[in-house]
């Protein structure tokens, strides 16, 4: 069936079985930054944003995308939001390992774009769903404390 | 021979969803698409339809469209909505599919209850089915499954407050097994007397008992032993019926016994003057 949606700013119109995932949909056209983990939707990998809302696109079928705005890692990675996450992490010390990156970057991004002062409890709640050899989760929540004060001073100078 | 394609329908609002039902046989209606590996042979995607996705509030009861989605159910707070509603939903799955999840979705998933049905069993919530030719809101307690060509609208939930709202889930973390269960406790004490109580457990077996409840509405707090071994039996009992049913499960229904009255008997203990 015809999927007509949005990637990355761009209206198109792909080809897909409707019971296919998005992932799979994804990786079939070239977008490798939504990575092939658990499929089931815990590992955060294959996360997307789907209408501004981080999504694992391995659950997610294609025909549910219909008509949707879909944002992948790679082009997230162009934006402003990302340089202040980008910031956070750095200033915490992390290094992401590439596999786990979609979830952690998105988590951080779910949290600092509702709350601009996230608490560290409200924070470690979300960030222990992401675990990964790379980054305990006290460093990720940190990381996601300081980015939130990246987008701050950005955008309001405090 | 029959075609084993399968086949999606997109609605734009309700009353496009009732025309497809109507016309199509053997429609399955999708939210969020988060419970389901593979799609029915002829599936109705409703995600993105505005009538399912209100959310209001009022004194006494908030209305869900059955749409609205786990992560805008808890984005409106612990304060705003029952605490025991808000507890469950944050058990349920991972975030992000919260973000996809629908309320609706959970309570009419197919095989074992899912976390929130114990909540909304507890605080007496009414569900609206609608069909191509009529509408109706039934309780929580009687509902058992979607009719055919039927849907779930709206969830209509009292929104009173409990001076004890406990809710504990049992089984494995975030995913659903037949070891998955919900339980509720909730209580209203007034002048050493306990003047309501609602228990409601969920999963495999369901239970929700107003002559278990009324056995102890208006006794003195806190309860006495006597009191609490009689409850435990009769819970006991009670369970039992309800798991009457089942077949070739008889471990994890022991293993579901012991978790509620083990609940059961800690919520008891909570009831203090």
């Amino acid at each position: 069936m015809k999927i007509p949606f949005i990637l990355n700013s761009e209206d198109i119109i792909l080809d897909a079985e409707p019971d296919s995932k998005l992932l799979q949909l994804l990786r079939d056209n070239g977008i490798f930054s939504v990575k092939d983990g658990c499929k089931k939707g815990s590992c955060g990998s294959c996360t997307v944003l789907m209408d501004g809302k981080p999504v694992p696109s391995c659950i997610i079928p294609s025909a549910a995308v219909r008509h949707s705005n879909i944002e992948t890692l790679d082009h997230f990675m162009k934006t402003q939001d990302y340089a202040d996450i980008d910031t956070g992490f750095r200033q915490a010390g992390i290094n992401l390992c590439g596999y786990c990156n979609a979830g952690k970057i998105f988590a951080a991004w779910s949290i600092i774009s509702t709350d601009p002062r996230p608490a560290k409890d409200s924070v470690l709640k979300v960030a222990r769903y992401f675990p990964c050899r790379c980054t305990d989760t006290e460093t990720l929540a940190s990381g996601i404390i300081m980015a939130a004060a990246a987008r701050r001073k950005r955008i309001s100078g405090k | 021979m029959a075609s084993n394609k399968t086949t999606v329908y997109y609605a734009k609002s309700l009353n496009d969803v009732l025309f497809h039902l109507k016309t199509i046989p053997q429609l399955k209606i999708y939210g969020g698409c988060t419970a389901s590996e593979k799609l029915s042979l002829s599936s109705l995607i409703i995600s993105k339809i505005n009538d399912f996705l209100l959310i209001d509030k009022h004194e006494h009861f908030i209305e869900f469209g059955a749409g609205v989605t786990l992560s805008q159910i808890l984005n409106l707070g612990r304060k705003r909505i029952p605490t025991v509603l808000y507890d469950a939903a944050e058990t349920v799955a991972y975030p992000f599919i919260r973000n996809a999840a629908t309320i609706g979705g959970n309570i009419c998933a197919e095989g074992i209850h899912h976390t929130l049905y114990a909540p909304l069993l507890a605080l007496d919530a009414q569900i609206e089915i609608q069909s191509p030719t009529s509408s109706s809101f039934i309780p929580i307690i009687k509902f058992d499954k979607v009719p055919e060509n039927s849907m779930i609208s709206r969830i209509h939930i009292p929104s009173e407050e409990w001076d004890i709202a406990l809710f504990r889930r049992t089984g494995p973390e975030n995913v659903i097994s037949d070891a998955s269960a919900s339980f509720v406790f909730l209580a209203d004490t007034s002048k050493g007397i306990l003047s309501d109580l609602r228990i409601a457990f969920s999963g495999l077996v369901s239970i929700r008992s107003k002559e278990l409840e009324n056995n102890l509405i208006g006794s003195k707090l806190p309860l006495s032993d006597k009191e609490i071994q009689f409850m435990l039996i009769e819970a006991s009992n009670e369970f039992s019926k309800s798991a009457s049913g089942i077949q070739g499960k008889d471990d994890v229904i022991s293993l579901l016994e012991a978790q509620f009255l083990n609940l059961l008997s800690d919520s008891f203990s909570m009831l203090t003057l």
